[in-house]
């Protein structure tokens, strides 16, 4: 045990020292010096950023201060301002991924099921996922135009293929001991799909899911910065403009907030699926 | 051995007749069994015994049907096997569960394998669950069992299909000493019921006397038969039989027979010392 050898160290006894109550001391005690310094580290670095930028040392242009920042964030959210462009990149992002979720599902376990449809396919699905994304954005703005729908298909081949590789992964690599033992049962095809080689490939499903929201959400932005009306990409490229750094530095408050949110939620599902991998 | 048992009135449940087993792979072949001719009887337990690599998992794949015969023929019922079917049922080595589902899913699989009604499934499983002692552990998942209750879990999803030939491939070979010994009483507890024709492939010369109406000794590489020794140890069989001097003589006989062809007994169990007494 390792919350024994410490005490064992110290001379105290370890059976005295290692009882369950102790271990959870111990972990609560190392947990809050954490939060403490990531509490300091936040309000630290942001302090910084204000006192920096009050101190006259750059210009206001190159950067603003925080508190000019939060009171432009405020009234763009009290004005409806920001939630009006939001819903616009979510309408965008939210199309575009369940787009990607369905199609990457089911073309990627089209592919780790079969060979044939894998060989159909494989030149293109490696080309389309080796070619940076943004290269087609000019192309999807004359194809779709400049509204909700060029942006929706950028989200779409960004977060596509990352799902799809690793759901063809994941069938790929159903265990061969565990479709033995289904066979000697005679299970029929369609049920060892639906109950071995589909859970099984859940966790891997998900792993791509979370890559396909991070390239997604880099879609939704760089799309909406080369031509669009509404979104917080175009919000951010009409502040670059007209030099508005305040609003420029609102809006990345804006995006680091959505991002966290997502990944973590991403996350939070991967390590859900995980239990059973770990196996 | 005497002939006049009662057991070898029964039926013949499973016939090996000259089996020849290759495996191809990348071009050549390599042969696993050859020549093997065997046969149990209805609601007879047969172990098979014999060193690492000499063909037993191998053998009990094609009774079940997951592999094919070169030569020969296996039949079960009297009729050809060609694959898996309902009569059989196979318990692993590697308890092969399903990770994301409970005992009691893992055990259901069978039956909706074969479409049987949800509730029906759940019914039957449940009652093997108690069957195996694993009650409170119903709605857990395997990765929250030791190494024994998953092995049961296993069992349980065999028996659960009511099979009328049971194939067992070293089914407690990765559980501690006592654990071994705990799962083979229960096994015969459970076997006892119903009797069911069962074919246990083991290491364990102890195991196999302890269990078995019959101990088939196979030679090494490729499998054949090399002998069989019939066990007079009368049922329903308790652990304390390990110790007497009959059982002590059968472990000897067997051990002699390995040793005479084998040689090399790596990763076998040191030869227990034998006390006294002779094969009754
Ligand atoms: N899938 C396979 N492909 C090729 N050769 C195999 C395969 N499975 C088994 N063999 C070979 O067939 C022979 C018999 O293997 P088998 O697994 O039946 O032995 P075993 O008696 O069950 O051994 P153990 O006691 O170690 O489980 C071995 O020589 C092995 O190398
Ligand atoms: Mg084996």
């Amino acid at each position: 045990m390792t919350a024994g050898l410490p005490a064992e160290a110290a001379g105290l006894p370890v059976g005295l020292a290692g009882t369950p109550s102790n271990v959870t001391v111990l972990a609560r005690r190392r947990g809050a010096p954490r939060f403490t310094l990531q509490l300091i580290s936040v309000v630290g670095g942001l302090s910084a950023w204000q006192l920096f930028a009050m101190s006259g040392i750059v210009p206001p242009l190159f950067l603003p201060k925080l508190s000019d920042v939060l009171v432009d964030l405020w009234n763009l959210v009290s004005t409806g301002k920001l939630n009006q462009h939001l819903l616009a990149s979510g309408i965008e992002f939210g199309g575009g991924m369940l787009a990607a979720l369905v199609v990457g599902i089911v073309v990627g376990i089209g592919m780790g099921a079969s060979s044939r449809i894998d060989k159909l396919l494989v030149w293109w699905v490696s080309a389309l996922d080796a070619t940076p994304r943004i290269a087609f954005a000019p192309l999807l703005i004359i194809w779709f135009g400049i509204g909700l729908e060029s942006k929706m298909v950028l989200v779409f081949i960004s977060g596509l293929f990352p799902i799809l590789l690793s759901t063809a992964s994941g069938v790929r690599t159903t265990s061969r001991e565990l479709l033995e033992m289904a066979e000697s049962f005679s299970i029929p095809r369609l049920m060892q799909f639906r109950a071995i080689i589909l859970p099984g490939a859940v966790p891997f499903i998900i792993t791509g899911v979370r890559l396909g929201i991070t390239r997604g959400l880099i879609g939704i932005v760089v799309g909406e910065m080369i031509a669009s009306t509404q979104g917080i990409g175009w919000m951010l490229s009409n502040a670059t403009d007209t030099f508005n750094m305040v609003r420029v530095f609102a809006l990345i408050i804006v995006l680091a907030f959505v991002g966290v949110s997502l990944t973590t939620f991403a996350r939070w599902l991967e390590r859900r699926f995980d239990t059973w991998r770990a196996v | 051995m005497p002939d006049d048992r009662a057991v070898d009135d029964r039926a013949q449940k499973v016939i090996v007749q000259d089996v020849v087993i290759r495996y191809e792979r990348a071009g050549f072949a390599v042969t696993a069994v050859e020549g093997l001719s065997l046969s149990v009887r209805d609601g007879e337990f047969v172990a098979v015994v014999g060193q690492s690599g000499c063909g037993k998992s191998t053998l009990l794949k094609a009774i079940d049907g997951l592999i094919p015969v070169a030569s020969g023929y296996i039949e079960v019922d009297g009729r050809r096997v060609t694959r898996p079917g309902p009569t059989k049922a196979m318990v692993f080595q590697d308890g092969r569960l399903l990770p994301w589902r409970t005992v009691l899913g893992n055990i259901m699989l069978p039956l909706e394998g074969r479409g049987v009604p949800k509730a029906e499934a759940h019914d039957r499983a449940m009652a093997l669950v108690e069957r195996v002692g694993l009650t409170r552990f119903a709605k857990a998942f395997p990765n929250q069992l030791s190494g024994g209750m998953q092995q049961r879990v296993n069992l349980a999803r065999a028996l659960v299909v009511n099979p009328q030939v049971l194939l067992l491939d070293e089914p407690f070979a990765a559980l501690d000493a006592q654990t071994r010994e705990y799962m083979q009483q229960e096994l015969l507890n459970i076997w006892e019921r119903d009797r069911v024709t069962a074919v246990f492939v083991t290491h364990q010369i102890d195991e196999a006397i302890f269990l078995a109406d019959r101990v088939l000794v196979l030679s090494s590489s490729p499998g054949r038969l090399r002998r069989e020794f019939v066990i007079d140890i009368p049922r329903p069989r308790q652990l304390a039989i390990k110790r007497t001097p009959q059982f002590h003589a059968y472990e000897d006989a067997i051990w002699s027979e390995i040793g005479a062809f084998g040689g090399d007994t790596s990763g076998a169990p040191v030869q227990p010392v034998v006390t006294s007494g002779a094969v009754a």
